[in-house]
């Protein structure tokens, strides 16, 4: 199956730029984050004026004149901060974190523009100002449920796309053991390692990179089953004596990965 | 910023939303299948409940014969044992066909129902544990509330107030404001371990569905050992798929009020035609509501189901198949 919605952007420099888009899931976290982080900010804003306006009136009231417009003019005031910090949170991120809110940045997506290009104040802007219409009548989902490149309104308004952060390889560094380093430096000339294929390896490196996290049992099991099929593969009669099948991957990634002990 | 978007391949355990988007993707792209064999298991479980019209109508009318009600309950339950049985070999079955096709071998609908369905009173049997499962998780629930609620009451001088209720204006405000808290601290206390419990049961069905030694009590086993590290990660992701399938229930609400308005154009709002018509219609929407929402969990928890086997048993992780030699 194919798991991510790729698509394909001709750039001006007649590149083509690969991307996966974020798909509902990413951008229905994003904004699950977003929304609080906005309903924590919209809190505190709330108590910080609604705190203002009592003392203002209280300050006002000992004075003489007539204050009697000042209410209608702080809720005015009140009103139109509300909508700027809504509209300004998106705006602000989106355009000076390159594409992407706090929301955003922990789901790993980030807008971009239709030609790959960061996004800027015009295209932040008409999102947010369609963010309304998109996120509190619902429409949003089913336009981008519904559509090839999963655009909401505000989307295909702006021209923009939302799409998954490259995923920078992790180097966790691998613990290894010594046994295993010193197998390592045998092994190349022991056996014949160039009949590996780097696939082979990543899967030696994605098992000994997430092995800790696995359940005791099929760690063991895996474990013996990848060495057994490894050593049939590089021709090895027998794994040297008093080596576990993990040290053995270990020296294998390690012999294979560095190409200096290999001729 | 790098533009070489590249996420990882399908080896690589996925992130939470990645989940979701694979849920999505792959009810999306067997939308027509997955929808019949929803459609087939929905209507399953409505025939108890057809059942129990006629024989409403028939005590209603003759208002005798109540001795047959022995008969007819015992009957009854057997079907809706049946019934339910059928309704999780078709559920399971959806969750089967979408879980093949994450690992690449694909199934026809009727083998997954093949497979499904001569497990189903397995899929009852794990039905039934589950229940009592929770039945204790809530019994124990309540001990601890209970005792928890008594040390208070005590502590704040309620054996005092039951003595003469006169002396309520002695107890100490501030003290009753805790009583609050800690009443609040309860009910929050029963809502997360329910959640809890329900993440580390929520891929139950799955190994019954694809595992061929599973049985009911090892599936919910599994599901308990497969879930045991990722119980908040799960957690977000039933709670993002439950947020972007909120629209949609919205949309049904919509459509459940238009219709009561068309409804009330015909009928006067206070006649039994305007209530039953709309008690039918509201229920055969949730109906259609089911049958369209019930495929995607089972694509979202076959999604989790395949994700915590990578994690937790490198699922996925194979050599080439080795060469033969020449």
């Amino acid at each position: 199956m194919r798991f991510f919605n790729r698509v394909s952007l001709p750039t001006p420099e007649s590149v083509n730029l690969e991307f996966a888009l974020a798909g509902i899931g990413n951008r229905a976290l994003a904004l699950l984050i977003d929304y609080h982080a906005l309903g924590l900010l919209l809190a505190v804003f709330w108590i910080g004026w609604i705190s203002f306006s009592i003392q203002l009136m209280n300050f006002l009231n000992q004075l003489n004149g007539d204050y009697s417009a000042t209410p209608n003019w702080l809720l005015g005031i009140f009103l139109l901060a509300n909508f700027a910090i809504f509209t300004g949170y998106f705006v602000y991120f989106e355009v000076f974190w390159q594409g992407q809110t706090p929301g955003k940045r922990l789901a790993k997506i980030r807008v971009i523009r239709e030609d790959g290009r960061p996004i800027r104040l015009s295209q932040a802007a008409l999102r947010a100002l369609l963010r309304p219409v998109d996120d509190f009548l619902f429409l949003g989902v089913f336009f981008i449920l519904l559509s090839q490149r999963e655009k909401r309104i505000g989307d295909i308004v702006a021209g923009t796309l939302v799409v998954q952060e490259s995923s920078a390889e992790t180097k966790t560094p691998l613990t290894v053991s010594d046994e295993a380093q010193q197998l390592a430096t045998q092994l190349a000339d022991m056996t014949q390692l160039d009949a590996l294929r780097p696939d082979d390896f990543a899967v030696v490196r994605a098992y000994l990179q997430r092995r800790s996290s696995m359940a005791i049992q099929s760690r063991r099991d895996l474990s013996m089953q990848l060495a057994r099929q490894l050593k049939t593969l590089i021709q090895l009669d027998t794994i040297p004596t008093g080596l576990t099948s993990d040290q053995f991957l270990e020296a294998i990634y390690l012999a294979y990965q560095n190409p200096s002990s290999r001729y | 910023m790098t533009f070489d978007s590249n996420p990882s391949d399908l080896t690589q355990p996925l992130s939470v939303g990645n989940v979701v988007n694979g849920g999505f993707r792959l009810y999306r792209s067997n939308l027509k299948p997955y929808l019949k064999v929803s459609a087939i298991g929905t209507l399953w479980a409505l025939i108890p409940v057809l059942a129990i019209i006629p024989v409403v109508l028939f005590y209603v009318t003759t208002q005798r014969y109540y001795n047959l009600l022995g008969l007819i309950v015992p009957a009854w339950l057997l079907l809706v044992a049946y019934c339910s049985a059928q309704y999780m070999a078709n559920s399971a079955a959806i969750a089967r066909l979408a879980f093949g096709e994450l690992i690449n071998q694909p199934e026809t609908i009727k083998a997954a129902y093949r497979y499904t369905s001569a497990r189903k009173w397995s899929f009852v049997g794990m039905g039934a544990l589950l229940s009592l499962l929770y039945f204790g998780v809530a019994l124990g629930m309540y001990l601890i509330a209970a005792i928890l609620i008594v040390i208070m009451f005590a502590s704040i001088g309620g054996a005092e107030f039951l003595r003469s209720p006169a002396s309520a204006a002695v107890i100490n405000p501030g003290l009753a404001i805790f009583a609050g808290l800690v009443i609040l601290a309860i009910v929050l206390m029963f809502i997360v371990v329910f959640t809890w419990f329900s993440v580390r049961f929520c891929v139950a069905e799955l190994p019954l569905s694809v595992e061929r030694e599973a049985t009911a009590t090892k599936t919910i086993g599994r599901s308990w050992e497969l879930t045991q590290k990722s119980v908040w990660r799960i957690f977000i992701i039933l709670l993002v798929t439950f947020l972007v399938t909120l629209p949609i229930q919205f949309l049904v609400q919509v459509v459940a009020t238009m219709a009561q308005g068309a409804i009330a154009a015909f009928y006067p709002q206070e006649s039994s035609i305007f209530l039953a018509l709309t008690y039918a219609f509201t229920y055969l929407l949730g109906l259609a509501t089911g049958i369209i929402v019930m495929p995607l969990w089972q694509t979202i928890k076959a999604v989790i189901y395949y994700d915590l086997r990578s994690r937790r048993e490198g699922l996925g992780l194979q050599l080439r198949d080795p060469e033969p030699l020449t």
